[in-house]
């Protein structure tokens, strides 16, 4: 029975009627609950139809959610709302007394930092005595969410009274807006997981019997950090160009190579941070000499023959390494330009190409290269400079 | 001139009236630490209602009210507001805090304590009798929340923290509960079937010590300024005739009447200073008079032209002690329907 007169009910309502009022009905379902941003999402779905927007109870019952989850000026629009919506003097009366009260509890503080888009902690003590529970609740609350560090600058609603905000005097008062600028708290590096792109320029060096005649050249590289939780992961691509001593004079070694890494933060210090990563490299490493001999229609290389000939092919090696590294970024902020240092110690392990040509003033001269004489091992450092920019 | 009580002229004292509500008897007349600001009740009996006034010491009183949000009901959004109900008990905190405390109904017609536009104890239960302790730290009231009357303290700092119970005497209600002048401690009635006795918590994490034992009835007591004192009200059982007695604030100490016959006032006896107290002694003869009493026993009306006096409300100040006070009318008036305020001042020898 008591089904069918609830269809009846409803059937007398239009379905538009009916719709809102089933987000009204949920969202009172879900404030009972304490899950006031899924209240706050209901009823703006029930205001968003044409008869919930007449409905100065929803947008009374949104004034209150609103102040509830901090947003002190969308409590006092929808208690605005909520007046001009008002069916009865009774609910004039009650939508009015809301309005005041948050006009004549609170203030609005906006904060900021010396620069946009800086992430901080904002910690806010009460400095005057406040004799209502429910603000000192509001306050509690507030408090807890702004532990977390925030993207600045941010706007809230605070009691009227004076504070300290991040150890800055600020005093709220009735209906106004407060601006403060305040100092950067709660540096939380994780907190910065954002993308770094990094550009580096230092030197680098082979070292080992199969880069005889090598000597230190410049190094660069480009690559892109990401962190990860507490994770770093990163992918380079590389270069160094060595001068190499030859019996015929000095000539330059080229390599290139592709850099895959995953380090931790290993210690923190402020900005600073120092990683400590392992890194896989791919690279193409040149100039590695080789004794050959033979006729110029094609000749023989390895080691210990009498050379006529000196021969450098490029080899593929795969390079592990360790990368230390200490970088000094602003951490709390979302975009930043930061530098650092690297220190790569690496070993390449390789294979020559067993034959090839190799170019001799306008000729190319094809070689073998003898089976044994095909791996080599090396080891590498290289030193870098690395600007990083951080958004 | 000066007599040995009081200094001011012999025939009469100068008496201000400074408000009356029509169809309501005044009452409860209360002031500020400093002085400057008065509360006082209108009680409605023929609809029983009790508002609550704040005003200055010459009138212009402002009616105190629950905020209407605070009868308000959150998750049901609008409903019914308009509801009329009792608002009283008003006590001031120290003047730094420049607030109050009062008890008033709520939609469910129990009774809930606000301190401005907040409730600061809202609780199934009727929740009254708030006194602030002088240093404005604490606020003791009476509660029925368990189901007996029992005390319970806020702490003034944390006030969004639940009241602690302060008190649970076994078959009794606790309540009437005033502070210490040094806030430390804090004197308060058992109400209980043998009679209601003084009892007195020497401090706030004490156990309370009983301070009378008879089968009459023991109400309202109040601090001597110095807190060496207590004075209050008692009657023998199954009289409706109350004294004022004074005694030392120790347990076993022998109570002494200063007063037969005195008209109870909600708040306790006034001290005027260390060493005397004002009363409304309950003589028709006299029109119930203001009288002053030491604590040696000696007694002296106040010149005052007002009759049907009740419920005193005593101050010091720079010049003197400013008193006000609720009474039928003055004895040449032509108004004596319902109870009036008036206040007057006083210079002390």
């Amino acid at each position: 029975m008591i089904a069918l007169f609830l269809g009846l009910a409803l059937a007398q309502q239009s379905p538009s009627e009916a719709d809102y009022r089933g987000h009204v009905d949920q969202a009172r379902f879900f404030v009972r609950k304490g899950w006031y941003a899924d209240a706050a999402a209901e009823l703006e779905l029930a205001l968003a139809d044409e008869n919930g927007r007449l409905d100065g109870s929803a947008w009374y019952l949104l004034s209150e959610i609103r102040y509830r989850l901090g947003d002190i000026e969308g409590a006092m629009q929808a208690a605005d709302r909520a007046h001009s919506n008002s069916r009865t003097d009774e609910e004039l009366e009650l939508a009015a007394g809301f309005s005041a009260w948050l006009r004549d509890q609170f203030g609005l503080v906006q904060v900021r930092t010396r620069f946009d888009g800086v992430q901080s902690a904002v910690e806010i003590e009460l400095q005057t005595l406040i004799l209502d529970p429910d603000l000192k609740l509001y306050l509690k609350d507030l408090g807890g969410r702004l532990a977390e560090p925030a993207t600045l600058p941010i706007e809230f609603g605070l009691p009227v009274g004076t504070y300290r905000i991040n150890d800055r005097d600020v005093e709220v008062r009735p209906h106004e807006t407060t601006r403060a600028r305040i100092p950067v708290r709660g540096a939380a590096p994780e907190a910065l997981q954002v993308t770094e792109l990094e550009a580096s320029l230092g030197v680098g060096l082979w070292a080992g019997p199969a880069a005889r005649g090598h000597l230190p050249g410049p190094a660069g590289r480009i690559g892109v950090t990401q962190p990860v939780g507490p994770w770093v992961l990163g992918l380079a691509g590389d270069w160094t160009t060595r001068p190499l001593s030859t019996p015929d004079g000095f000539r330059s070694a080229t390599d290139l190579g592709a850099a895959f890494r995953v380090g931790v933060e290993a210690v923190r210090f402020r900005d600073a941070a120092i990683r400590a990563a392992l890194s896989g490299r791919v690279a193409r490493i040149a100039g590695l000499g080789l004794p050959c001999t033979g006729p110029a229609s094609g000749v023989a290389c390895a080691q210990g023959v009498t050379p006529t000939v000196w021969a450098y092919p490029n080899s593929l090696a795969v390079v592990p390494g360790l990368e230390l590294s200490a970088v000094v970024l602003d951490r709390r902020r979302t975009t930043a330009i930061g530098w650092g240092v690297r220190l790569i110690g690496e070993a390449a392990v390789g294979r020559r190409p067993g034959s090839g040509s190799a170019r001799m003033g306008p000729d190319e001269i094809p070689f073998t290269i003898d089976d044994v004489d095909q791996p080599f091992l090396l080891g590498g450092l290289r030193v870098l400079g690395t600007v990083v920019w951080a958004r | 001139m000066c007599s040995a009580l009081w200094c001011g002229p012999a025939e009469a004292l100068e008496v201000r009236e400074i408000a009356h509500v029509e169809g309501a008897h005044l009452q409860s007349p209360s002031f500020s630490e400093d002085g400057t600001q008065l509360a006082w009740e209108a009680n409605f009996h023929d609809r029983k209602v009790l508002h609550l006034y704040v005003g200055t010491p010459k009138g212009a009183g402002q009616r105190v009210e629950p905020p209407v949000r605070a009868r308000s009901s959150f998750s049901k959004g609008f409903e019914g507001t308009g509801h009329e109900g009792v608002a009283h008990e008003l006590a001031w905190a120290p003047r730094y805090l420049n607030a109050f405390v009062y008890s008033a109904t709520n939609l469910e017609d129990d009774y809930d304590l606000y301190v401005g536009t907040a409730a600061i104890v809202r609780s199934p239960g009727a929740d009254g009798g708030a006194a602030w302790s002088p240093d404005g730290g604490y606020i003791v009231f009476a509660s029925a929340r368990s189901g007996d009357g029992d005390l319970y303290l806020i702490d003034v700092a944390k006030i969004e923290e639940p009241p602690r119970q302060l008190t649970s005497i076994p078959r009794a209600s606790e309540l009437h509960a005033t502070w210490s002048p040094d806030s430390k401690g804090l004197a308060f009635v058992a109400h209980g079937t043998s009679g209601d006795n003084l009892w007195w918590l020497p401090t706030l994490d004490g156990a309370p010590v009983q301070l009378t034992n008879a089968k009459g009835s023991q109400l309202h007591p109040r601090f001597s300024p110095d807190g060496h004192r207590i004075a209050y009200y008692a009657n023998a059982p199954g009289s409706e005739q109350f004294s004022l007695y004074v005694m030392d604030v120790k347990p076993g100490s022998t109570p002494r009447r200063l007063l037969d016959a005195v008209i109870v006032d909600s708040h306790g006896p006034a001290w005027l200073d260390e060493v005397s107290l004002l009363a409304v002694a309950d003589e028709d003869d006299a029109f119930d008079p203001v009288v002053r009493v030491t604590v040696a026993g000696e007694r002296s009306n106040l010149p005052l032209d007002t009759v049907g006096n009740r419920d005193l409300a005593v101050v010091r100040t720079e010049t003197g002690v400013r008193v006000a006070w609720c009474a039928q009318g003055q004895r040449d008036g032509l108004k004596r329907d319902f109870r009036r305020l008036y206040t007057t001042e006083l210079s002390l020898p």
